[in-house]
């Protein structure tokens, strides 16, 4: 398994993408701390830290879904998938490779972002709390819930492209209508699976759960089984596929 | 080494393999022939546990590659219908990645291997740098990599130069005999085959037409070329030599006997006495290529795309 993962890391590390994400985090970041800083009634810290972490962090909802979109399009685009199914390695651990790679490249790049954020807050006025430091935590919860969900589109569809948007459109549609329908019903909004993946919004808008009337352990338990599902299908669809053009 | 058993393949309601059945023993290397669409890739892709069979069976090594996948499949060495790397990779870099994907294998001399391939000065260049001639070295390579004991190679002259083929097919004949590799060849190059492989099957439509040893891999007949002006006489005198033969008369000079090499004195002999000026005499061998046509016509003498296309 160590050996599968670190091909997975050469491959991911080996293309320009990552620099590319990294110096987006940066650059958004270092904007928002002279922004902050800017005006007569410069913010503190912990403005700051909210402000970079939610720039950062929609970021990196956007690089894990293409990063984790690639690590089976790619194999298909460069037609190199056969030479992984064809290893004494089963397909399973093929499979699970990719979604803990996936999952690692995904939490170093989280840790990227609260370095870089907290080490430009030192440089500001005011308190940082460990309340804060947790919702933060939380909001990662999101970018393990579009890692399953894009794993799934990868091996139903070959095109990176068509996985990407395919993503994009399910987050962006469901919560659009889950929005709409917290409104005018939250018995059902509360069912729609991506209203639900981003925990911290339990401390950070809790009225807006309270509307629908559930819990952050019913959110988290309703998530959990929604990509316990979605990895099942992922690894069914895997290891009978036979991927021949 | 490796045994195919009564192999089918069903999809949807088409049978792609029909019992195919073959072996490759240690040491020998197979050919393995067959139209566009014949199931020579599928076979290939069942060997390499990247489809599983209908009904049959494959295995390395005596590994069933279905029930004992990873000791069957770290027994095998293949280039699948191309060689595929990753672009952005150095060639060194996809060797390691080849590497990490066998289970339990110690280092390997990736410049030594390079070398062996005549790759060892580009290895640190990008993959997609390379010519297909390069990648198709760079394929054997990654086959090689953990001294696999069957290797399969489709297509493997592929973008190599004259030169480069007449190299890969003295290395495959090294490794056959001095390391006891069984080798399993799929090529369109029917002359190519004909040069490097022991054994052959040819396969046409999902069935094995035909499975060839060396000495019964060509059939041979008595050709003759004489005086055009006395051509009728020459295909008399024959008729009467052999009188139990089909003589074919195949051009304006030239006429074939069906005998053994032992009956050309005897041929010789009559067509002198006679006073026919004999111009040429001596054996032909019926190419692997004549061979391929004859099992894979078609019904109404119409042979298939593929061979239209040579």
């Amino acid at each position: 398994m160590r050996s599968l993962l670190a091909n997975e890391f050469m491959k991911w590390r080996r293309t320009i993408k990552p620099l590319v994400a990294l110096g987006m985090y940066t650059g958004i970041i270092v904007l928002t701390y002279f922004i902050v800083r800017s005006g007569n009634n410069p913010g503190d810290a912990e403005t700051f830290v909210n402000y970079a972490t939610m720039a950062a962090m929609t970021f990196l909802g956007i690089f894990t879904i293409v990063f984790t979109a690639e690590m089976i399009g790619n194999e298909l685009k460069f037609d190199t998938l056969k030479h992984l199914l064809m290893s004494p390695y089963s397909r399973d651990r093929i499979l699970l490779s990719k979604l803990v790679a996936a999952l690692l490249i995904m939490l170093a790049q989280f840790v990227f972002i609260l370095a870089v954020t907290y080490g430009f807050a030192l440089t500001l006025d005011g308190e940082l709390t460990l309340e804060q430091f947790r919702n933060i935590l939380l909001s990662v919860s999101s970018g393990v819930f579009v890692i399953f969900l894009t794993l799934m589109f990868s091996v139903v569809f070959k095109s990176v492209g068509v996985v990407i948007g395919f993503t994009v459109l399910a987050n962006f549609v469901s919560t659009m209508i889950g929005g709409l329908l917290i409104t005018w019903k939250p018995a059902i909004a509360k069912w729609i699976v991506f209203l639900h993946t981003d925990l911290s919004i339990y401390y950070q808008s809790p009225g807006f759960m309270e509307t629908m009337d559930v819990t952050i352990w019913f959110s988290a338990f309703y998530v959990l089984i929604h990509i316990i599902a979605f990895y099942i299908i992922t690894a069914f669809m895997f290891r009978s596929k036979t991927f021949a053009e | 080494m490796l045994s195919v058993q009564n192999v089918h393949k069903k999809m949807g309601q088409t049978n792609v393999l029909t019992n195919v059945s073959f072996d490759v023993t240690p040491g020998e290397i197979f050919g393995f022939l067959g139209p566009n669409g014949a199931g020579k890739t599928t076979t290939i892709r069942i060997i390499t546990g990247l489809m599983p069979a209908t009904h049959g069976k494959v295995t390395v090594d005596g590994f069933d590659v279905s029930t004992e996948r990873q000791q069957a499949l770290s027994r095998i060495g293949a280039i699948v219908e191309n060689p595929a790397f990753y672009p952005y990779l150095t060639g060194r870099e996809n060797l390691i990645h080849a590497m990490n994907l066998i289970p339990g294998l110690k280092k390997v001399d990736l410049n030594a291997l390079g070398a062996l391939v005549g790759l060892e000065t580009k290895l640190d260049m990008k993959v997609k740098q390379y010519s297909l001639g390069m990648k198709q070295r760079l394929g054997i390579a990654r086959a090689l990599l953990h001294n696999p004991k069957v290797l399969i190679l489709d297509e493997p002259t592929n973008g190599l130069d004259p030169a480069g083929i007449a190299d890969l097919r003295n290395y495959l004949r090294h490794l056959a005999d001095h390391r006891g590799i069984a080798i399993l060849i799929s090529s369109h190059l029917l002359s190519e085959m004909e040069l490097i492989t022991d054994r052959f099957a040819i396969i046409d439509q999902g069935q094995i037409k035909s499975v060839q040893g060396g000495e019964a891999k060509t059939e041979s007949v008595i050709l003759c070329k004489v005086n055009r002006e006395q051509m009728n006489e020459a295909l008399d005198v024959a008729a009467l030599t052999f009188d139990d033969v089909k003589i074919i008369q195949q051009s304006a000079e030239t006429f074939i006997v069906p005998r053994p090499e032992s009956d050309i004195p005897h041929l010789l002999n009559h067509l002198v006495e006679r006073g026919i000026a004999v111009y040429q005499i001596g054996m032909k061998h019926e190419t692997l290529e004549e061979q391929f046509l004859k099992l894979t016509k078609k019904e109404g003498g119409t042979n298939n795309a593929f061979i239209t296309s040579q």
